[in-house]
């Protein structure tokens, strides 16, 4: 499940708020998502959104709590939070059995984008020769 | 959608693959298969777009000679796969069977 967090423009949060992203879950699904969404509020995060990518076979088999896992579900949470936070959320999410990776991130879309100028050409003929003066 | 494409390649290419490019999307709903200029941003989830630089035999991705890509996209593009290896959204040692038939990106000539 992706999270994503957006930057702060109410003033209520005096704390720099981040987006973060999280993934993959066990089929017992509603028990666990609710779990996981207390947790977060418990936190003091705001959960913004929350989607389901569906399920479907993981890419690779990934063995967690001693289990392996090859199907999964996927959500997406899309949660305010300060920065303190997420320590907290990560380590309690490892524990969580039903959740198989826990990912958090910070939301894509608050990055800015900057200008991509495109491949400069370098002229390689100046690098060919050393500038350095020989001693004779 | 050819000319997106062609801004961010090297620039004095000898083969520019802008007749690949010119085929376009398979499918508009996945908007960020080619590159644009005030590129979009990457977000972990889109395996279409991130699989077309990755190898489809071993997984590798492709190196800056074969994609063509600028230094800082070539870097998103990377860290970005990494990223969804990780996160569980991309197969890393292969590329997902799902994504084969995708327009070819890449200036890459497998063996037949």
């Amino acid at each position: 499940m992706p999270r994503a967090f957006s930057a702060p423009s109410e003033e209520d949060f005096a704390q720099q708020l981040r987006e973060k992203r999280m993934a993959c879950e066990l089929p017992e699904t509603a028990a666990a998502l609710k779990r996981m969404l207390q947790a977060l509020m418990d936190r003091g995060a705001i959960v913004r959104n929350l989607e389901n990518l569906g399920e479907r076979a993981l890419p690779y088999r990934i063995s967690v709590h001693s289990q392996k896992h090859t199907r999964g579900g996927y959500f997406l949470v899309d949660f305010y939070a300060p920065t303190t936070i997420v320590e907290s959320i990560k380590e309690y999410l490892s524990r969580d059995i039903d959740v198989i990776r826990p990912n958090i991130i910070k939301h894509p879309l608050t990055q800015e984008v900057k200008q991509c100028e495109g491949i400069i050409p370098v002229p390689l003929e100046e690098k060919l020769y050393s500038t350095k003066r020989k001693k004779k | 959608m050819a000319a997106i494409v062609a801004v961010c390649r090297v620039l004095g290419r000898k083969k520019l693959t802008l007749g690949t490019a010119a085929v376009g999307l398979p499918d508009p709903a996945a908007h960020a298969v080619l590159w644009r200029r005030g590129c979009s941003q990457l977000t972990s989830n889109e395996d279409l777009l991130l699989s077309q630089f990755v190898s489809p035999f071993t997984g590798c991705i492709y190196g800056r000679h074969i994609t063509g890509l600028c230094g800082k996209k070539q870097k998103e593009i990377t860290k970005a796969i990494k990223r969804a290896q990780i996160m569980g959204f991309m197969p890393v040692t292969y590329k997902d069977p799902v994504y084969l038939k995708d327009p070819k990106v890449c200036n890459i000539k497998y063996r037949e």
